[in-house]
Parts: C-alpha cells; sequence; structure tokens
C-alpha cells in the first residue's frame, strides 16, 4: 500500500516537474519524465520480481518445460517497453516514430513466439500421425 | 432402449404389494436409523412406501427450505449491494473495476461453507448407500440362486459390489476434487472474465457429467451383457437338472420338482419383498441429501435468473456455476443410488427364467 | 489413472492462472492479440500433455473371476442345501401319509450324479413289508438305507 502511495507521488512530482519544464525547455521536460519513469521501474522491481517467482511456480505446475514460457514473457516484456517508448515519442511530438516503434515491436513479438508456434506445430504433427 | 423398458417393468414389478415378507436380519440391521424413521408407515409395496417417505420427508421440507434460505439471499443481497456500487461509479473505464471482483469473493465466500457441508452430507449418504447395497445385494443374490439362477447371481452381485466401490473411488479421489476445482475456477472466471477459465470450468463440468454418465451406462451394459449370457447357461442348467430328474422314479422326480417349484416360489416372493425393501431404504438413505442439495440447486437457480434481471455482470453467471456445483454433487450421490436400484432391477427381471 | 488425471487437470489450471495473471499485465494494444495467441498455446500445450496412461490401469480380471466363482459356489451350496431340507420335508409328508402306526420318521437327502435324492430314511416303527417295498419302490431308498425300531 506504501509503495503504491510512493510511486504516485513520484510519477505526480515528476509530471510536475515535466509541466513546469516544458514551458522553458521543452527537451528537458522530457528526460525529467524519463527519469521519473526509470525511478518507478527501479521502485517496482522487487515487487515485480515477487510476481515473476509466482509466475515461475505456477510455470512449474504446469508440468511443461519452463523454455515453453519463455516467449511469453519475452513478449510481455516487448509490449511493456513498447508501450512506453511509443507513449514517450508522442509525447516528444514524434508520432510517426512510435508507430514505427510499434511496429517494430510487433515483429520483434513475433519473432520471439516463433519457438513456441513451432512447438505447437510439431506437437500437432505428432497426433496427426499417431 | 429396450432395455430400459424391462428395466421399468422390472420396477414396475415391485409395485405390486409383497405382503408380511420376512426379510432377511442382516438386511434390516444395515438400514440406518435416520433412513428407518423415514420409512415409518410403509405398507410393503413400493407406491405406499414412496408415499409414506414423501410424507415423513414432507415435514422437514419447510425446515430445510428455511435454512438454505439463508445462503440464497446473502447472495442476491451482495449482487444487489454490486449493481447499486457499480452504478455509482463513472464509466470511463480506466480503473479496473473491483466491485464485481468483490462481490464474486463475497458470493463464494458465503458459498464455501454450504458447498463444503452439503458434500459431506451426500458423501455420508454414498458411503451408508453402498453398505446397506453390499447387504442388500448378498441376500438378493440368495434369493436369485434359490430359482436356479447361480451363475447370474454370482456375477451381478459380485460385478455390482466392484463397480460400486470402484464408484465411489473415483468420487471420492477425482470427481468431489473436481467439484471443488469447479467452484474455484467459476469464481477465478468471474473475477477475471475475459480468460479462458470460463470455458476450463465448463470443461471440468462436462467431465465430471460424463464420467458419472459414462460409468453408469458400462454398469448398465455390463448387467446386460451378463445378464443375457449367464441367464442363458443358467436356463440350460435348470432344463439339464429336469431332464435328470424325469429320468427318476416317478414319485421322487415329483417330490423333487414340486421342491424345486416350492424353492423358486418363495425365493420369488422373498426377492420381490427384498427389491421392494432396498428400493425404498437406498431412497430414504439419500432422501435428506437429495432434498438438500436440489433446493439449494434451486434457490441458486433463481437467484441467478433475479441476479440477471437486476443488472449482468459476470455475477449471475457465478452464481449460476455455483448452483452447478450443488447439482453435481447431487449427480454423485444420485449415480450411487442408481447402481443398487439398477441392481435391484436386473436381479428382477432375471428372475423370469 | 486418477492421480495422473488430478496431476493434469492441476497443470491445466496452473497454465490457465498464469495466462490470466500475464493478461492482466499487458498494456491494450497490438501486442495484446499476439500476447493471447502465445498464451492460447501454452494453454494447448498444458492440455495436451501425455497423461502418462498405462502406470495403473492394471485391473487384475483374474481376482475378478476368482471371486465369481467363489460366490458361485457359495450361492449353489447354499441353494442345495435350502433344496435338500425341502426335499426331506416332501418325503417326510409322504411317509406320514403312506405309513402306518409311525412314530417318527427322518429322512436325509444326498446329492447323486448331481441330483438331490432321498438317501436314507430312519422310521420310528418297527420293519414292515408293504412300508419297506414303498420306500424303496416309490421312493428310490433300497432296504440297506431303511433304519427301523428296534435295528
Amino acid at each position: 500500500m506504501e509503495l503504491i502511495i510512493r510511486l504516485v507521488a513520484l510519477a505526480v512530482l515528476a509530471a510536475l516537474l515535466a509541466l513546469l519544464l516544458k514551458g522553458k525547455q521543452g527537451e528537458l521536460g522530457l528526460l525529467v519524465a524519463l527519469a521519473g519513469l526509470a525511478a518507478l521501474f527501479l521502485a517496482l522491481a522487487e515487487p515485480f520480481g515477487e510476481l515473476i517467482a509466482f509466475l515461475r511456480t505456477l510455470s512449474e505446475g504446469t508440468g511443461l518445460d519452463a523454455a515453453v514460457f519463455t516467449p511469453l514473457y519475452k513478449i510481455l516484456g516487448i509490449a511493456l517497453v513498447v508501450h512506453l517508448g511509443g507513449q514517450l515519442c508522442r509525447d516528444a511530438g514524434e508520432s510517426a516514430l512510435a508507430a514505427g516503434l510499434e511496429t517494430a515491436g510487433s515483429v520483434c513479438a513475433i519473432l520471439a513466439a516463433l519457438p513456441l508456434l513451432e512447438r505447437a506445430l510439431s506437437l500437432l504433427g505428432e497426433l496427426m500421425q499417431g | 432402449m429396450r432395455y430400459w423398458l424391462c428395466l421399468f417393468a422390472a420396477l414396475a414389478l415391485l409395485c405390486l404389494p409383497a405382503g408380511a415378507v420376512e426379510l432377511p436380519k442382516e438386511l434390516t440391521d444395515a438400514l440406518p436409523s435416520q433412513a428407518e424413521r423415514l420409512l415409518e408407515g410403509e405398507t410393503g409395496d413400493l407406491l405406499g412406501g414412496v408415499s409414506a417417505l414423501w410424507g415423513n420427508l414432507r415435514q422437514e421440507a419447510g425446515k430445510i427450505l428455511r435454512s438454505r434460505l439463508k445462503t440464497a439471499a446473502g447472495v442476491l443481497f451482495t449482487v444487489l449491494l454490486c449493481g447499486m456500487l457499480g452504478g455509482l461509479r463513472d464509466g470511463n473505464g480506466a480503473v479496473p473495476d473491483f466491485v464485481p471482483m468483490g462481490g464474486a469473493l463475497v458470493i463464494a465466500a458465503l458459498t464455501a461453507s454450504s458447498l463444503k457441508n452439503l458434500v459431506g452430507l451426500g458423501w455420508e449418504a454414498m458411503e451408508a448407500t453402498s453398505v446397506f447395497g453390499k447387504a442388500l445385494l448378498g441376500a438378493l443374490a440368495v434369493s436369485l440362486a434359490a430359482g436356479g439362477a447361480v451363475q447370474t447371481a454370482s456375477l451381478q452381485q459380485v460385478g455390482t459390489v466392484l463397480f460400486g466401490t470402484f464408484l465411489l473411488e473415483l468420487i471420492r479421489r477425482l470427481l468431489l476434487p473436481l467439484v471443488y476445482l469447479y467452484a474455484a475456477t467459476v469464481t477465478a472466471a468471474a473475477i477475471a472474465p475475459e480468460t479462458p477459465l470460463r470455458s476450463l470450468a465448463e470443461a471440468i463440468r462436462k467431465a465430471v457429467s460424463w464420467a458419472l454418465g459414462g460409468s453408469l451406462a458400462a454398469f448398465t451394459l455390463y448387467l446386460t451383457l451378463t445378464g443375457a449370457v449367464s441367464g442363458a447357461a443358467d436356463q440350460a442348467a435348470v432344463r439339464a437338472a429336469k431332464a435328470v430328474l424325469s429320468g427318476t422314479v416317478p414319485v421322487v422326480g415329483g417330490i423333487l420338482s414340486d421342491a424345486a417349484e416350492t424353492l423358486l416360489a418363495g425365493a420369488g416372493v422373498l426377492r420381490g419383498g427384498i427389491g421392494i425393501f432396498g428400493t425404498l431404504g437406498v431412497l430414504a438413505i439419500c432422501a435428506y441429501p437429495f432434498l438438500h442439495l436440489g433446493i439449494q440447486y434451486l434457490l441458486y437457480r433463481g437467484a441467478g435468473f433475479l441476479a440477471e434481471a437486476a443488472g449482468g455482470g459476470p455475477l449471475p453467471k457465478l452464481i449460476g456455476g455455483l448452483g452447478s456445483a450443488f447439482a453435481l454433487v447431487l449427480g454423485m450421490t444420485a449415480s450411487c443410488a442408481a447402481v443398487i436400484i439398477v441392481a435391484i432391477a436386473a436381479a428382477m427381471g432375471a428372475a423370469g427364467l | 489413472m486418477m492421480d495422473a488425471l488430478r496431476t493434469w487437470l492441476y497443470g491445466v489450471f496452473c497454465a490457465a492462472l498464469l495466462l490470466t495473471l500475464t493478461q492482466g499485465l499487458l498494456p491494450k494494444g497490438k501486442l495484446r492479440s499476439l500476447a493471447s495467441l502465445a498464451g492460447g498455446l501454452i494453454l494447448l500445450l498444458a492440455l495436451l500433455r501425455p497423461l502418462g496412461v498405462g502406470k495403473d490401469w492394471n485391473w487384475d480380471a483374474s481376482a475378478f473371476q476368482a471371486e465369481v466363482a467363489e460366490r458361485q459356489k457359495e450361492l449353489s451350496a447354499e441353494r442345495q442345501a435350502q433344496l435338500a431340507a425341502i426335499i426331506a420335508e416332501e418325503t417326510e409328508a409322504y411317509i406320514w401319509e403312506n405309513g402306518e402306526d409311525l412314530k417318527s420318521v427322518k429322512v436325509e437327502v444326498r446329492e447323486v450324479d448331481g441330483v438331490l435324492l432321498p438317501w436314507s430314511a430312519e422310521l420310528g416303527c418297527p420293519y414292515g413289508e408293504a412300508l419297506s417295498r414303498m420306500l424303496s419302490e416309490d421312493l428310490g431308498i433300497p432296504g440297506e438305507r431303511q433304519y427301523y425300531e428296534g435295528d
């Protein structure tokens, strides 16, 4: 509970600062926003680690190979990073860059999912033969 | 289809009064006292017994309804409260809607202890049915064998006891845990509606229904097949015995065939009495759980309809799903009872030698 | 078999829960559908995981057959005993009807070549020619198995 209050305070502070700086030096405003984001994620590192540990327990419970879940985690990471990066680009007024980033994110995500698709296809092939 | 018709015809035979038949002591002792109380006033025929059972049960029905109504009312109140709170929220959708989540958890908590109690009640009835069934099957086998159907009697008794044990183990080790899993999954699906959990819950429910239905069908098939095969063998044995008799001294032959007829007639009457007592006994043992579970299921269905009318969301489906959990337990109890009743009907049917 | 099924179901449930949590973390956008696809495939893999069938499927049919055979013997023996009692009763009744000056009659029934027959008779009266003939002709009890008073 205290964590979320701290994070909210941090985000609001960074937003105010960025707003103040936007009028005078827009670039600094963006940097402040970026710094605020970095601080946010640093603060979230431990809780995120706990969540990952729980997901790992669940993945062990499924009885499947741990490598099966790697594509999913990669896609999750790509989605979060792309989303934030895209928003930052839009904040900087570069929506074309944001769109390009999103497209790149889709491509990377599909590449990350390929091993999983191959695995599913080979299983289907086995079932159809046997 | 024909088998089911024969089954109903055999059960209809049980509707004829059996008169004052002297039942084996092990059988009457095996009936639990609660079931005996429910059968007070039974007249010796099936219909009379069922009406005596219903008469005794009706007095309890009101009490059971009132006790079950509390949980359903709590559930409905939660839904209405969530509906009200949901209406107060601003509709921009940015903040996840915690109200249905909270409501789902409250409903699950309210249902949890009812489910545990009723599962316990159902399980007690299933075990009592099994114990009573074993004594009943023994007595039925003896009376069936007395009529000459020795092979049929032994196959039916051993097969039914084995199947009953298997069904009880299946329910205890797999199906009852699955009911809890189903209730949990249905709750999780209400908390996170856009996930595959709803389909998983449906799959679990279907799996349990199929497991029960499939087992009963397999058992009925077994009885039909063994009845046909061993029935033919027993008939051949009886015919062979009659042929041997015809080669003996006329007076002796007459005495022997009279003795066989006497034994057959006596066994037939006894079998009828055992069949009626057995059917009524099984119904009496399962009466309370049936009533409790049935009323709870109907109340939850009703609450689900009312919740749907009061305002949609994931909660009406949750209530319906939890009601289905009670229905699954009812189905399990009914299956255990059905095994014994089908065995009784098969024994009645096999008597036509 | 049941343990394998429970493990399998537990695995499927864990997979579904994992997907639910992951979906919750994903921001709305194009990648969400791709992540759903990946999640769906993982769920499919969890569902199709081999159940390990064959471990405890070994149901011993011979034990069942042995039990049936034993029960058949028991039921047969019980039926024979009941039948023998009725035959003895009816034979005694026949002797009472057709005998004279009888004080008591006791008939023993035995199985001969698979058929229950009156074997011997103990009569509470002295030897009588007519009675003895009736017993051997009508009931098949030969003279050496007829026991009279004073024997």
